[in-house]
């Protein structure tokens, strides 16, 4: 049966059309020593797509010690994420040519410490804006 | 006017698709300055503070965009210069509010773009038509490929929490995620503050079999929406 209060009777209203369907890249960071509150970043670039588009992205951490190691996290715009009491990771987005994440790991330890092999992964839908 | 017939499509789709009841583009002179918490009223919509807001920024005249969100300070930042939050607030007023960490004009005031979409809520009976405001021409079109809705609901926390919904879809769904803070009578994303280290967490995590969301403390009504497509 049709719910009637289901349906919006207007020609105007869209919906969230797909402009790109999934994109996903990951870069893997060999093991390295970190100084107390230095910090590391690495880009990750998926697919270029019209910069205006909305997303829906998420991103993965895998290889670091912590319940949140390889599983997706949700943002919009970006995330800090703590593991553990030595480093933490923070995430932001932006578009230009494509879609662009920079991942960042810093020492929070107080002295040296050594970032484990990571590999950041990320995947997103692109959206038509109406515009 | 003349028909464009590859924008005419008629369809009653299998599931739940979003829908934009309002989207459009904003020029705005902000405040070249170093304090927070600077807010710009961009116009009344006719909507309430339950509808999921949406959008993109620009500082550079559209060269490059970025996401509305809260970037919230910690040990470990990585902030843009200029940060921006949308906020549809409940007396339907859709606001700008801005900070920014250095000047990037020289002191001297700066166009902002902005781009934003207003989604129907869940539990809309109804919508006036002369309410929906749409900027371009675009209407729904078998051209294209559209999010479509698993599940979707709302529940109310008042402190530290989280909570595990399940989906079953045997796959990581995309979700959106929003929360009303039901003191300041205003809708904004989650933005992740996780993992051990972070004290209270905030985020939004899916795997396979659930959806789990961790809210911080706070009066707050949580909306949650998990989409088919992976």
């Amino acid at each position: 049966m049709i719910d009637l209060n289901k349906i919006i009777a207007s020609s105007q209203i869209q919906g969230l059309a797909y402009v790109g369907e999934l994109k996903q890249n990951s870069v893997t960071v060999s093991s390295f020593s970190l100084g107390a509150g230095d910090h590391q970043d690495q880009t990750l670039t998926l697919d270029a797509t019209n910069e205006n588009a909305l997303s829906t992205t998420q991103i993965k951490i895998s290889g670091m010690t912590s319940d949140l190691n390889n599983k997706w996290i949700q943002i919009r715009g970006g995330a800090t994420i703590y593991p553990t009491g030595d480093y933490g990771f923070a995430v932001r987005t932006s578009r230009s040519n494509g879609l662009s994440l920079i991942f960042r790991v810093q020492n929070i330890s107080g002295s040296s410490t050594t970032i484990p092999t990571i590999t950041y992964s990320a995947r997103a839908f692109y959206f038509k804006g109406p515009w | 006017m003349p028909f464009d017939t590859d924008n005419i499509a008629f369809a009653i789709p299998a599931f739940e698709m979003d829908k934009i009841i309002y989207s459009k583009t904003f020029s705005t002179t902000v405040d070249d300055n170093t304090l927070s918490g600077d807010t710009y009223v961009l116009e009344d919509t006719n909507f309430t503070e339950s509808s999921p807001v949406l959008g993109i920024y620009s500082v550079d005249a559209g060269t490059t965009w970025t996401d509305f969100s809260q970037y919230p300070s910690g040990t470990v930042q990585l902030r843009p210069t200029v940060r921006c939050t949308v906020t549809l607030r409940s007396n339907s007023n859709l606001e700008i509010s801005k900070g920014q960490s250095s000047l990037i004009n020289g002191g001297s005031p700066y166009t902002l773009l902005s781009r934003v979409i207003i989604l129907a809520k869940e539990e809309e009976p109804s919508l006036d038509p002369a309410n929906v405001s749409i900027e371009g021409n675009i209407l729904y079109s078998s051209k294209y490929n559209y999010l479509k809705v698993h599940d979707q609901g709302s529940y109310h926390v008042a402190s530290s929490d989280t909570t595990v919904i399940p989906h079953n879809l045997g796959y990581e769904p995309f979700v959106l995620v929003s929360y009303k803070d039901d003191v300041l009578n205003q809708i904004d994303e989650l933005f992740p503050v996780l993992g051990e280290g972070a004290g209270s967490q905030t985020g939004v995590v899916p795997d396979s079999t659930n959806l789990t969301i961790y809210t911080a403390s706070g009066d707050r009504t949580i909306y949650y929406r998990i989409y088919k497509d992976r």
